[in-house]
């Protein structure tokens, strides 16, 4: 594949998926400053094994495995930026404290989870995945997987005051 | 099964968000074009490397991995935990392509971080106006400025980042805690002059024990730097693979040189075997004034 090929290609897969990558980076790690950092390494990544990646036409699924390598890689870096800043050009337009609010509750509520629970809940009811298909990306047994999954959801509905049902 | 609909109001809430404005593809673009360059360029040294040792033969070959060997141990014959009392290499200043013109002196740090545009108004006015702060730290390399402030009484500190197009000015209440994370050298990508470098920092008050503390980059360049009543703000720039650790080696020491805490980048962070600095209570970066999921508010 020629570079200007490669680039052309590229910039319009980054273009078309920036966004919902975006916020499955934020998902992750709930601050859009470390995901942007995410995002931009495994965009990098992906960069380097496009013509492979793309002749697989397995771009969706690399980018998103490489995602969450990336972010447990940066929750298990001790020097990790807790508060990442470096904000270029941030749009901070108004929006109702009552939207706020109700849309708060549920990211405040990931937000206390600990981390893998944190993963495995975005990767399994955002992102619908499998059990086996979270496994994969997160590199453990599906066995972990149901145990983080199972403990999240108690711990998500104290936080959100729901009733506990058996949860699978 | 799902019954907290959590797709549904996953979805909702990331709607609402006050998402920030995206990064360029452009430059999402040149930073992948820049990282594919210098593993070209770095593969095409190595393949260099290779070809000369084999035409000059296995005895110069052997020569000098024996001279890098050498090389290595003397870089870690610096390190104060091995040795203490040896002054580590000095590194030199970054360099790199940038027209980037950071605040020089005290007056030019705090003017800039007063207006910062990424910031809480009134989180402003508190440390600055009614807490009467002054400029504790600061650094800046060919990309980037930090400042610390402390208000008069010590109730508030603030963190300034200067980049090339926005100064973000992040004010905290003064608490301490035993969070290790705190205590690190973090690093992140930047980019300026078409170029993306990684930037490793820190910049924030360590344990009032510690008096010094020795870096050892990636790319082997030693900073050895000492803190204000524990205040510090350092910097460095390096040219590294994406994701690459930055950071070798950190060691703490107190006025004395006697190592006080050391670390050592790995998977799962901490080494077990190296003394640590959680004993000590240090600054916490959890009460952020008027900050909300990534957004400052007033």
């Amino acid at each position: 594949m020629r570079r200007g090929d490669r680039d052309t290609a590229f910039t319009a897969y980054v273009a078309a998926r920036q966004g919902a990558m975006r916020r499955l980076a934020f998902a992750l790690c709930g601050d859009w400053h470390r995901a942007d950092d995410m995002l931009q390494t495994a965009f990098t990544k992906l960069y380097l094994a496009w013509p492979r990646l793309q002749h697989e036409g397995v771009e969706d699924a690399y980018l998103r495995r490489t995602l969450v390598r990336v972010s447990i890689d940066e929750s298990r870096r001790a020097w990790r930026r807790r508060e990442r800043s470096g904000l270029d050009g941030y749009d901070r337009a108004a929006v109702p404290a009552t939207e706020l609010e109700e849309s708060d509750a549920i990211l405040t509520a990931l937000a206390q989870l600990p981390t893998m629970q944190r993963k495995v809940v975005v990767l399994r009811f955002w992102m619908d995945l499998s059990v086996d298909e979270t496994a994969h990306d997160l590199g453990v047994a599906p066995g972990t997987v149901k145990s983080h999954t199972s403990r999240a959801m108690v711990r998500l509905r104290e936080l959100l005051a729901e009733p506990v049902s058996e949860v699978r | 099964m799902d019954d907290l609909h959590l797709k549904s109001r996953l979805d909702q809430a990331l709607e609402r968000q006050l998402e920030p404005m995206r990064p360029e593809v452009s430059e999402i673009l040149a930073v992948s074009q820049g990282a594919r360059r210098r593993r070209n360029a770095r593969r095409s040294g190595l393949a260099v490397a290779v070809m000369t040792a084999l035409v000059l033969g296995t005895s110069w070959f052997a020569t000098s991995a024996l001279s890098r060997l050498d090389s290595d141990s003397a870089e870690m014959a610096s390190d104060p935990s091995g040795q203490p009392g040896s002054e580590p290499t000095a590194a030199t200043e970054d360099e790199s392509p940038s027209n980037f013109v950071v605040p020089q002196t005290d007056a030019e740090f705090t003017s800039v971080c007063r207006h910062a545009s990424y910031s809480s108004a009134d989180a402003k006015r508190r440390l600055f106006d009614a807490g009467q702060a002054e400029l504790v730290a600061k650094t800046s390399n060919s990309m980037r400025g930090w400042a610390l402030f402390e208000s008069r009484g010590g109730a508030l500190w603030g963190r300034c980042e200067i980049r090339r197009n926005v100064v973000e000015m992040a004010v905290f209440r003064t608490e301490t805690d035993d969070t290790p994370a705190d205590h690190y050298v973090r690093s992140s990508t930047v980019c300026g002059g078409g170029d993306c470098l990684t930037e490793a920092w820190l910049a924030t008050k360590l344990p009032s024990q510690v008096a010094t503390v020795w870096i050892n980059f990636a790319d082997n360049q030693v900073v050895r730097r000492a803190t204000a009543d524990g205040w510090i703000a350092m910097s460095h720039l390096l040219d590294l693979e994406v994701g690459e650790p930055a950071i070798k080696k950190v060691i703490y020491l107190n006025d004395g040189g006697a190592v006080l805490g050391e670390y050592v980048p790995g998977a799962g962070g901490q080494a077990t075997d190296l003394p640590t600095l959680a004993s000590y209570p240090a600054l916490s970066e959890g009460q952020r004034l008027n900050y909300k999921n990534g957004n400052y508010t007033d």
